[in-house]
């Protein structure tokens, strides 16, 4: 579960995100959704802990694991991480590596699963439909393929959270319904989903729990 | 963990084009000013105990002195600490000396030998040889039998000042040239670690440590601190062969110096670039 407690952050030119809180329970299908400049980013970086809250707690809890942002000690902070999945409006591959390796490198950061990390990364690209593209570089990839890669990078160390930040947003409407789908099946798999999106209609199949945000406000959830 | 860091490093060392080429370059030119600094002291240091090997301090006996006497003083003489050796050269030795040096003219119009014995006294190695052979020189003085002492005191003094000068200039040489190395390769680094930074905020984001994060570049500063030791190595053989040789500067240079030059050259590198990247990761 994650839960947001009453969080508050200003960017110096004064957005940002105020005084937001609501949970997201375990297996539940969430979308954020918001214009551009609502938030929804700002909070996943504030859940990520790639930026602290000036107020308020950001709090995860999974199997016995429980951590309190505001008491969180530097070394929690990667298993912290790896208790979430992330994944980029622009996927965020890097380009000097093959798609098994990008995924490898993720599950290189996680010692403690039983199977070696080549392993991961290939059950990872068989979850999300490419076991047959191990080798190819993320430029020979179609945008599709690239965002699945993401996918799989961000579940190869088993999260039971997945935060994906406009994972669609820049794919044609076949292409974001596989995706979607995958997503769905993730779900449904036991992995919770907090999608940010300024396209809540794409998501209609999956009867999410909508979290609208407006100028760094919560105005339904 | 190690091989990680080993072979994210190799990559980035690969891929760094030239922020690689100026983090090389800089390292090597360091490389180079050391290992020059380094052969000049040595030479500096051998030429002066080689002169220093050449002086030596001369007791004038009484010309009534007996040989148990001698005997005694030469003993006596030996036994001080940093002297080497002791050689005594009676009155007839000294005759001989004397002819060689300027001819029997003046001994024979003499018709006698006015030459005192001696004792030739050699001194071992020393930190400060003006004050140790002042010292030694004041107390063989003062031994019975003794009538002076002489040896080059001056050009001791001249041949110290240099050793020193020489010393302080070569220490100052490489002391600036490795700040401003170490300043340089940091730089660079830190810029090829902001062309990097996707890596380390993948790793960080998907729970890998800073330890995690920070190995590659640690690997990375080691490759191009033994790629510049490699290069400075060969630079200076080169030099020596080339265009110095005639100047023994860097002729003849040891085997050891391009392993030394390659350590140093791995670890500047290795501290400059774990410095860079663990302030470049702080706070991600």
């Amino acid at each position: 579960m994650i839960k947001i407690l009453n969080v508050s952050y200003h960017y110096p030119g004064g957005k940002g995100i105020m005084n937001i809180s609501f949970d997201l329970s375990n297996r539940e299908f969430a979308l954020l959704v918001g214009k551009t400049g609502a938030g929804k980013t700002t909070l996943f970086r504030l859940i990520s802990q790639e930026i602290r809250a000036e107020a308020g707690e950001v709090q995860l809890e999974w199997n016995d694991n429980r951590y309190l942002s505001g008491k969180l000690r530097y070394r929690d902070l990667p298993k912290w991480r790896r208790a979430l999945g992330i994944v980029y409006q622009d996927n965020r591959l890097l380009d000097d590596r093959t798609v098994l390796e990008n995924v490898k490198l993720a599950a290189m950061c996680d010692r403690s699963l039983t199977l070696n990390p080549k392993e991961r990364a290939l059950s990872a690209l068989g979850l999300v439909g490419l076991s047959h593209k191990p080798h190819s570089m993320p430029k020979e990839l179609s945008a599709g393929e690239a965002q699945r890669v993401a996918i799989a990078r961000a579940i190869v160390n088993e999260p039971f959270a997945l935060l994906a930040d406009e994972p669609v947003s820049h794919l044609d409407k076949e292409t974001s319904d596989e995706i979607i789908s995958l997503l769905m099946q993730l779900n449904n798999a036991g992995t919770a989903m907090l999608i940010a999106t300024h396209q809540p209609e794409r998501f209609e199949l999956c009867k999410p729990r909508v979290i609208r945000l407006e100028q760094g406000r919560v105005i339904e959830k | 963990m190690i091989f990680f860091a080993l072979r994210e490093g190799w990559r980035n060392f690969r891929n760094l084009g030239i922020l690689g080429l100026l983090t090389l370059v800089s390292l090597a030119i360091t490389l180079i000013v050391i290992g020059i600094s380094a052969r000049g002291y040595f030479l500096v240091e051998e030429w002066t105990e080689d002169l220093l090997g050449k002086f030596e301090i001369e007791a004038f006996l009484d010309p009534r002195i007996d040989s148990s006497a001698v005997s005694h003083l030469q003993a006596d003489i030996y036994n001080l600490s940093e002297v080497q050796s002791v050689r005594f050269i009676s009155k007839a030795t000294a005759a001989e000396r004397f002819e060689r040096q300027f001819g029997g003219e003046l001994l024979n119009l003499l018709a006698y030998n006015p030459l005192p014995p001696s004792f030739v006294v050699t001194m071992a190695p020393s930190l400060d040889p003006t004050e140790t052979w002042s010292l030694t020189a004041n107390v063989i003085k003062t031994m019975k039998g003794v009538e002076d002492v002489v040896y080059q005191g001056e050009l001791l003094n001249q041949v110290q000042d240099f050793y020193r000068s020489a010393a302080k200039t070569l220490f100052i040489i490489v002391s600036l040239t490795l700040i401003l190395s170490f300043g340089f390769t940091i730089m660079t680094v830190y810029s090829a670690i902001r062309s990097r930074e996707d890596f380390i905020h993948i790793v960080l984001i998907c729970g890998g440590s800073r330890a995690m994060a920070r190995g590659p570049f640690v690997a990375m500063g080691m490759y191009y601190g033994i790629a510049g030791g490699l290069f400075a190595s060969a630079s200076l053989f080169g030099i020596g062969e080339i265009l110095l040789l005639g100047w023994g500067i860097v002729a003849d240079i040891p085997l050891y110096y391009p392993a030394g030059l390659v350590t140093i050259g791995a670890i500047v590198g290795m501290m400059g670039a774990g410095w860079a990247a663990g302030r470049r990761i702080r706070g991600m």
